[in-house]
Order: C-alpha cells, then structure tokens, then sequence
C-alpha cells in the first residue's frame, strides 16, 4: 500500500446548501416574496398556525403554502380548502427540508404573484433547524404538552429561530409548563428572539403572532 | 434519516477534496461535530459505508470528534464549555451569572482526511 497523507480541510458540510439558502433568500426578495419556515415537533401545530394565519392575513398578503409532511398530502389539501395555492415537496423521505428543495417546490409556484410563501417543515426538532432553506423568516413552534425542558434538550432549533410560538396554552394549567423557565433557557441560546404564547383552540395570543408577523414581513419586503 | 442526510454532504465535501489532491483512496476522515448535533456515531459509520459504496473513500473510517458548545459569559464575559447533556441551566463557571449566550452553532466539519 502507498504511503498515507494527512490533508487538512476544515471545512463545514453544511457550508454548500448555507450558500445556495443565501441565493434562493435574495431572489425571492427579488421578487418581492417573503418566505416563513415553520419548524416543530410533529403535531406541536404547524399546519393550525398557518390556517389561523391565512384567516388573518389573506385580504393583506397574496399568500402561498409550501408543504413538506412525510408521505402525506393532507396539510396540502388543507390548504387548498383554504383557498391558497400549495405545493406538497418531495423530501425523499428526508427528516428536513433543505435550500435545494424549498427551490425545486418554489418553480411550481407564481413567485410574480404572491407576497407571502410558508412553508411547513417536517415535524423534526434538529435537522431542520440545521438546514437554512432559504427562508427570512424562521419559526419555531413548542406545544406545552411537550414540556418546558425542550430548549435545552433540542438547542439548534431555539438558537435558529427568529421567533418562538408556545403553542397549546389551553393545557397551561393541566401540564406544570413554566413559562418563564421557558424563557430563561431560551435567553441562553438565543437573545433576540421573540416568545409569543398562543392557543390555537381558544385564539389567545394570535393576534400577538400576526402582528409580530406582518411587521417582519413588511420590513423584509421594505429591505430589498 | 438524520444521519443519512449528514453523510451524504460529508462524502460529497471529502471526494471533492480527494479528487483535488489527486488521491487514489481516503482511508481516514477526521470529523469536528458538535454535541448539539445529536448524532449516533454508529449509524454515521453505517451510513457512511452505504453512500460511499464504489467510491475512492469506500471503506473509510469515521472518526467522531464530539464538541461541547461553547458559551460567554454576559456579566465577566469569561468563555467557558458547557454539556448541555447533564445540565438544565448554564451558569458561569468563573462569576456564577446566569446570563450566558452560545458562542458556536451546531455544525459538522470535516477536519482532516488521511489519503493516498
Ligand atoms: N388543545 C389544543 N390543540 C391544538 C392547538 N393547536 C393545534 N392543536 C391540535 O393539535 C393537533 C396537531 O395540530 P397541527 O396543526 O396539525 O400540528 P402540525 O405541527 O401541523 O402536525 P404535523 O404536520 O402532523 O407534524 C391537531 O389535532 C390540532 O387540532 C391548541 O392550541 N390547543
Ligand atoms: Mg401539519
Ligand atoms: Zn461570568
């Protein structure tokens, strides 16, 4: 056998899809289109967000539902009740979406005629949040039922979002979930995040969420 | 499929590399990962062998080299390691605040590669 050799690389495997994540963000702002990635665990509520928030915002924004459940086209179909045009990805059986495929989902669409795009991860708390898929705006989703302890136990996703939804507050009472403690662990990973408690049973806190949103989506429309 | 996803990208950076060096085989990779990223290192080398099948880097072996995250301090700002494994608080090592934030993001980085 010939001689071996040490070469140094020190290089990032996620460096490649960072960079297409960055050409896809630009064109789409190009375009004027904001895009809103949902991230959670499965069933935390994704799907029931981006139905309150189409409720809330489909007279302001041209809206549009990418979505990426595992073998599934239910949400889509959801979406499409709602009256939204949506495209289900083919994540290939993959726990993430990544750049390559939110670009390969966005082709389908009227990027001429929408403002607003979401897409709605696959229910996964870490190979999501390490894939940027070109999105502007990042959201983290935590249900109560799934405890206060998550933060710490799944640190990627709290330290890439842009804003954290407690979700499922209706449970409050009945599941010890400290909310402050929820805050404090997440103050460590990440400081300019914003917590927003909302109940999509009961509605309290979307109105708190939709104005968080529409704010951002102004000002990254406004950015380009 | 976590793992799956993460060595496809670890075959595709190390081959682009090999072939840069003009190697004949990788016989060694040498990976920096970080312990927010949760990953079971018997399945990166399972997976591994499977993508890298017919390829100059079939057979190589995956060496793990597991990093604690890295935080500073908000008070002194001292740098310091916490597992977050054991702990469900970070606290400074050097003043005791509580106030803290993550220096290092979670990542996957092929640190070296042993060829020829
Ligand atoms: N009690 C209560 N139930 C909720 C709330 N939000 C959502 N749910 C319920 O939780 C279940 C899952 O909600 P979805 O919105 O489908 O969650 P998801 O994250 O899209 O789920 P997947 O796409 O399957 O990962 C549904 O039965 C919802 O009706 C809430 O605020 N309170
Ligand atoms: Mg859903
Ligand atoms: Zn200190």
């Amino acid at each position: 056998m010939a001689e071996t050799r040490i070469v140094r690389i020190r290089e990032s495997v996620l460096r490649e899809n960072r960079v297409q994540a960055s050409i896809l963000r630009k064109r789409l702002a190009a375009s004027g289109v904001v895009m809103v990635n949902l991230m959670s665990s499965p069933g935390s509520g994704k799907t029931s967000i981006i139905l309150h928030t189409i409720a809330a915002l489909r007279e302001r924004f041209r809206i549009a539902v990418i979505e990426a459940d595992i073998d599934s086209t239910v949400d889509a179909d959801k979406m499409i009740a709602a009256g939204v045009p949506a495209v289900q990805i083919e994540t290939g059986g993959f726990c993430h979406v990544d750049a390559a495929m939110a670009q390969a989902a966005i082709q389908e669409l009227p990027l001429n005629t929408l403002d607003v795009l979401f897409l709605e991860n696959v229910g996964n708390l870490i190979c999501t949040a390490q894939h940027d898929t070109g999105a502007h705006v990042n959201v983290a989703i935590l249900s109560v039922p799934e405890g206060d302890d998550k933060p710490l136990k799944y640190p990627v996703m709290f330290q890439a979002a842009d804003v954290v939804i407690v979700n499922k507050t209706d449970y409050m009472a009945i599941a010890e979930f400290d909310i402050n403690a929820v805050r404090q662990r997440i103050a460590v990973l990440n400081q300019a995040v914003t917590i927003l408690p909302v109940s999509c049973r009961s509605g309290e806190g979307i109105a708190d969420w939709i104005e968080w949103l529409t704010a951002r989506i102004t000002s990254v429309a406004g950015n380009r | 499929m976590h793992e799956l996803s993460i060595t496809s990208a670890i075959l595709k950076t190390v081959l682009r590399h090999a072939r840069r060096q003009r190697a004949a085989r990788v016989h060694r990779i040498l990976l920096v990962v970080s312990e927010l990223s949760d990953l079971q290192p018997v399945w990166m080398q399972h997976y591994f062998d499977r993508v890298s099948r017919g390829s100059i880097a079939e057979r190589a072996r995956l060496e793990i080299e597991h990093q604690a995250p890295q935080f500073a301090c908000n008070d002194c700002s001292a740098g310091f390691a916490v597992s977050l494994r054991t702990v469900d608080r970070v606290v400074c090592p050097h003043c005791g605040s509580g106030s803290c934030t993550l220096t290092r993001r979670a990542d996957y980085i092929v640190e070296e590669i042993e060829v020829s």
